[in-house]
């Protein structure tokens, strides 16, 4: 899958001045047997970029397209098929389901999907040692809990891009470490490539291109 | 998934809402069925016969007694003009004769008082006439002449002379055991016919003949060209049509009904339950607008699951029927209670017409009453159910 920019200019920053390294306003095309990092300060547009893809926003000017379509004439159902098919999301705020247990969370997306095994996503939760959560409130996970089960879902899917909104901002090294090597594993099995905001952090990732906004 | 939207019911919002529904659901059934419960009141006659008659004549003032004024007949032109208004189904005039009848009524050895008295006779086509017309006819010849004597008689006798005098009552079945002699005078010339009693009318106030004999008698006793006519009798498809009693009076006709009075009380209670149901309408309407408000709550208070579920991939469709799901259990519950409500309230009112006023309604509600009360449901459900998917289908879209 080809995601490809034309001159994209967020509708809130039609007035900034980009630097010259900023893909803002330029040509960029991103390919799934890649993986990216997308660094820069808090405020450039990381988690803008991001929604455009997964379409939860269009407001920019120019153009984006997702594989051959142009990002705002896909149809509602098209994107649904997409975030179930093509494109998994974690976003920055998480969004779980707060007043749902940790498994029901992660079944709500694997209902959908029926990509993994009972067992697999349990040996997903024990390798983040949160196999003793499952039956809690994710509302009452710590952050650091809440972000690693928020993963795990997102790894529910097959996908051929995986969009990462700093998702190792609440989590300890070694955590990192655990969920770098669940990431790395999932895009080599979907053959897909991930995109992940950073605020300047490589995380030690080796293949990855980096993007500047 | 079920568990995922549906935590954020508000359920004092949804009781609220519930309960105008209901309120205002009752409320319209009620009305509806009192609409048909009136009709079926005032109508009730009108079923068994199709169609109503009445008999028109003209003011009879002291001015015409005293021969000033003689304006109490119809002319061709005012009978064709009554045909002619749409309320009108068929008309008839009353012939009458022009000739001196003497009655003289009595049994031979009985203890009947024979009674003698001035009488008129007419006619009117046979299907003016309400009762059975066996042997209704004469021909030239017979002695025997068939009659049709106004019911009215009979109770007059029954109860006022039978009673006064001490003789014995009549039923209508030994009247034709009377012996009505009739004495017919005129043109200088005099004959005695036998009036043969077949039936008693309960529709005219007349004393009527076969046509055939009345123009046989006009002729030889009386003068034709004299024959006049003072009454007419006319079908209508319902004596209370407004529009009717309207005609009456403003022609200066009078009528022997008295449904026409009850035309008034009709009227007046019709705009009644116009007004009613207007007022059932403007609250079934502000609890149709309560329940998509609702719906609308709903949704904005489930935004971030219903979003969340989208992110997830959800099919927009998908999340709508859930959503729709738990609101059918509303609409049943709304449905279910307003009509044990509306029938409670019906059961009550019934009882209450019979006890208080005497006039028994057998049914407790009527097909169409369900029928319309089912239809707004289902509009309701509708009417919901399109505003969610719609307002789903929006959030599905990307900001833009």
């Amino acid at each position: 899958m080809k995601v490809t920019l034309q001159n994209i200019v967020p509708n809130p920053m039609k007035d900034e001045a980009f630097s010259n390294e900023s893909i803002w306003g330029k040509e960029c095309t991103l390919e799934s047997n890649h993986s990216y990092l997308i660094s820069s300060d808090s405020g450039k547009g990381k988690s803008t970029l991001l929604s455009y893809i997964y379409g939860l926003r269009a407001d920019y000017s120019g153009s984006i397209s997702i594989g051959e379509e142009n990002q705002k004439n896909i149809s509602v159902d098209s994107w649904s098929k997409l975030r179930t098919h093509k494109l998994s999301y974690l976003l920055q705020d998480l969004r779980l389901f707060n007043h749902l247990s940790v498994w029901d969370n992660l079944t709500l997306k694997n209902d959908l999907t029926n990509h993994k095994t009972t067992s697999e996503i349990e040996n997903m939760l024990d390798q983040f040692g949160l196999l003793s959560k499952k039956n809690q409130l994710a509302g009452k996970l710590s952050l650091g809990q809440q972000q690693r089960v928020a993963l795990i879902r997102c790894l529910l899917q097959p996908f051929e891009f995986l969009l990462l909104d700093e998702p190792f901002s609440n989590i300890d090294y070694t955590n990192i470490q655990i969920a770098k090597r669940l990431i790395e594993e999932e895009c080599k099995a979907n053959n897909a490539g991930f995109i992940l905001a950073t605020l300047g952090h490589d995380y030690e990732f080796k293949n990855a291109n980096t993007i500047f906004l | 998934m079920k568990k995922a939207i549906n935590k954020k019911q508000n359920m004092f919002t949804l009781a609220f809402s519930a309960l105008g529904a209901i309120l205002g659901f009752t409320l319209l059934l009620i009305t509806l069925q009192l609409f048909t419960d009136v009709d079926t009141i005032f109508n009730s006659e009108a079923d068994a016969i199709d169609s109503e008659y009445l008999v028109l004549k003209k003011h009879v003032s002291t001015l015409s007694t005293i021969g000033l004024s003689s304006n109490t007949t119809f002319d061709s032109n005012e009978i064709e003009e009554i045909k002619n208004q749409n309320f009108i189904k068929d008309i008839a005039p009353f012939n009458n004769a022009t000739f001196e009848v003497m009655a003289v009524l009595g049994m031979e050895g009985g203890k009947f008082p024979t009674m003698k008295s001035l009488a008129f006779f007419e006619t009117i086509p046979d299907q003016f006439i309400d009762v059975e017309t066996n042997n209704w006819g004469w021909e030239k010849g017979d002695t025997k002449v068939p009659i049709i004597l106004p019911n009215t008689y009979l109770d007059a006798y029954n109860f006022g002379i039978a009673q006064a005098a001490g003789t014995p009552q009549v039923s209508k079945g030994i009247i034709g055991a009377f012996s009505i002699k009739l004495e017919v005078s005129g043109n200088g010339e005099k004959a005695v016919y036998q009036g043969n009693v077949i039936n008693f009318s309960d529709r005219i106030n007349s004393i009527l003949v076969p046509k055939s004999f009345l123009d046989f008698a006009n002729m030889e006793y009386g003068t034709p060209s004299k024959q006049e006519t003072f009454r007419v009798i006319v079908e209508v498809t319902d004596a209370n049509d407004p529009s009717l009693k309207k005609y009456i009076e403003e022609n200066g006709y009078e009528t022997n009904s008295e449904q026409l009075r009850g035309g008034k009380v009709e009227q007046i209670l019709r705009g009644f339950l116009n007004f009613h149901v207007l007022i059932g309408i403007i609250i079934i309407l502000q609890s149709a607008f309560l329940f998509v408000l609702y719906s609308q709550i709903l949704i904005q208070k489930s935004k971030y699951e219903i979003q969340l579920l989208l992110i997830l991939g959800y099919q927009w469709r998908t999340i709508t029927n859930q959503i729709n799901k738990s609101f059918i259990w509303v609409f049943v519950l709304v449905g279910f209670v307003s009509f044990l409500c509306f029938g409670a309230v019906k059961l009550w009112f019934n009882t209450w017409l019979l006890e208080e006023v005497g006039m028994e309604v057998t049914s407790l509600f009527s097909i169409s009453t369900m029928l319309f009360g089912l239809g707004f449901l289902l509009l309701f459900l509708f009417l919901t159910g399109f505003k969610i998917s719609n307002k789903v289908k929006q959030l599905a879209k990307p900001n833009s």
